[in-house]
């Protein structure tokens, strides 16, 4: 088991074949994986975490990276440890290293 | 929807979240597998937040834990609703009572409909049903179709369809009658053709036998028109001999009739007054209770009118509650004289109506006089008919019968 990421060996290996392309994102149980329909909804699964919450700008920790949604009428529709989905107008995704 | 109904039978809790580190509040409740939903930020300090409610005695926890004020703002859901009302006794006998009713309407059979030819004894199929157990108020489970249709052709002889079908609480019955298979006769059985009735032969159309009469000629019920023995075209040796062969064709007559049709002057008829009672009756399931007092038998001079009202909750489901509303009519015999102009229609189209029935051919005319002769009223109709007067009948005689010298016979 890897400490520091709290992933298994095999996780990380495929989630390191997802990352380069051999593998779909499906069969990386750790990989985070953001849906978004129009422009008025995303669900991320496999998040690690709310870092900011506001209705105009929130920050998700997805591990790697941290997604950023930028909009207006931002509300969290329903979040457990699985997904998050987030309702509202979106503006713009950013992934910030 | 079926996420709302979830929500609704389990409950749900709005909250109202107050600290200064709430997304870290919101991020512990995540992890700890504590759903939320519809979060909505207030300020910066403050969000309002669904959960479901098994889920708060673990938040309150969190929330101790993160520094943060909880505040239930509102209750929702089933158990809340049960909780509120559960004194109300009434009201869960009411719903007990409502649930009974409806077992009650849908497990059971309330209303059998026979849809039966007309001749057929409705009578006898109701009985027979009700011996393998089909009858008002018995469970739908219980119903067997297809033994039942079994049971019931073997029961009955006269029918050539059966068939039963369960819809809601109604059970329709469809039934055909078996038409019975005519008589018929073998073709090589040995016939003659006689004539049924005394007339004038219009029409021969001899298909098998020796014609004995020909067209114009008259005939007198009982005589022979078409002989079974037929006579060979060659006598020249033994070989051709008269042979008995199976009689059969049309045989057309004008016929006569005379009949007298008598009705009586004296008559009487009713005469309606004003005067009109009502009785109510309820029928629940088999049990009828009446809403009068007093027996519902009609008296003489009245006319009993009995209307059935249902409650029907759509075209299958019928609810076993039915009013019976009898409605009395009275009135009284007026006697009244006939005269023969008044009746002479009448009478003719009767006297027309049982010739009819009579003959197997048609009017061709018709004349008729009628009088008064003390009392009653007489019809004298004299009819010209056009039918089928032959009538095949067997023929007892042998080849040896007809083969037999004729000089034996004479020297008898």
């Amino acid at each position: 088991m890897d400490k520091k990421r709290g992933e298994s060996y095999i996780s990380k290996k495929l989630r390191e074949a997802a990352e380069s392309g051999q593998i779909s994102g499906d069969y990386a149980p750790t990989m985070s994986q953001v849906e978004i329909f129009g422009n008025y909804k995303i669900i991320i699964q496999n998040h690690k975490g709310i870092v900011e919450y506001g209705d105009t700008l929130m920050k998700i920790n997805c591990g790697k990276n941290i997604i950023k949604i930028v909009g207006t009428e931002l509300e969290l529709k329903a979040m457990n440890s699985e997904a998050i989905a987030i309702v509202g107008k979106i503006i713009t995704v950013e992934y910030i290293n | 929807m079926l996420l709302w109904l979830l929500h609704f039978f389990t409950g749900q809790l709005r909250l109202r979240v107050r600290g200064a580190y709430l997304e870290r509040f919101l991020n512990i409740c995540a992890l700890n597998g504590i759903t939320l939903y519809d979060i909505n930020r207030i300020a910066v300090d403050e969000i309002y937040v669904f959960i479901d409610v098994h889920h708060f005695k673990p938040l309150k926890e969190l929330a101790r834990k993160t520094h943060c004020k909880i505040h239930i703002l509102e209750k929702k859901g089933f158990p809340f609703m049960l909780y509120r009302i559960r004194g109300r006794y009434m009201l869960f006998a009411g719903i007990l009572l409502f649930l009974v009713t409806v077992y009650f309407v849908w497990g059971y059979i309330w209303i059998i409909n026979i849809d039966a030819p007309e001749g057929m004894n409705e009578r006898e199929i109701i009985q027979n049903l009700s011996e393998l157990g089909v009858k008002v108020g018995v469970p739908v489970k219980d119903i067997d179709a297809e033994s039942i249709k079994n049971d019931m052709m073997l029961k009955m002889d006269n029918l050539a369809f059966f068939a039963i079908n369960v819809i809601g609480n109604e059970a329709n019955v469809e039934v055909e009658m078996r038409v019975p298979k005519p008589e018929m006769m073998d073709e090589d059985t040995i016939t003659s053709i006689v004539s049924r009735k005394t007339g004038v032969i219009t029409k021969m159309d001899v298909k098998g036998g020796t014609p004995m009469k020909k067209v114009g000629d008259t005939v007198l019920s009982g005589e022979m028109i078409v002989d079974a023995k037929v006579n060979p075209i060659k006598e020249i040796d033994d070989i051709y001999k008269p042979m008995l062969v199976h009689s059969f064709g049309d045989i057309q007559a004008r016929t006569w009739y005379n009949t007298k049709r008598i009705l009586s002057t004296k008559t009487s008829y009713k005469q309606y007054t004003e005067k009109v009672k009502t009785k109510y009756a309820l029928v629940i399931g088999k049990k009828r209770i009446n809403l009068f007092f007093g027996s519902g038998i009609a008296a003489d001079n009245c006319d009993k009118i009995v209307d059935i009202y249902k409650v029907k909750i759509n075209d299958n489901l019928t609810v076993p509650v039915h009013l019976v509303k009898q409605t009395y009519v009275m009135y009284e015999k007026v006697e009244d004289t006939l005269t023969a102009d008044m009746v002479q229609k009448f009478m003719e189209q009767m006297s027309e109506e049982s010739m009819k029935k009579l003959i197997d051919g048609e009017i061709l005319s018709s004349s008729h006089t009628i009088y008064d002769d003390e009392g009653v009223i007489v019809l004298e109709s004299a009819f010209e008919c056009l039918e089928n007067i032959g009538q095949e009948v067997y023929d007892d005689r042998t080849i040896e019968d007809i083969n037999q010298p004729e000089k034996e016979g004479q020297l008898e």
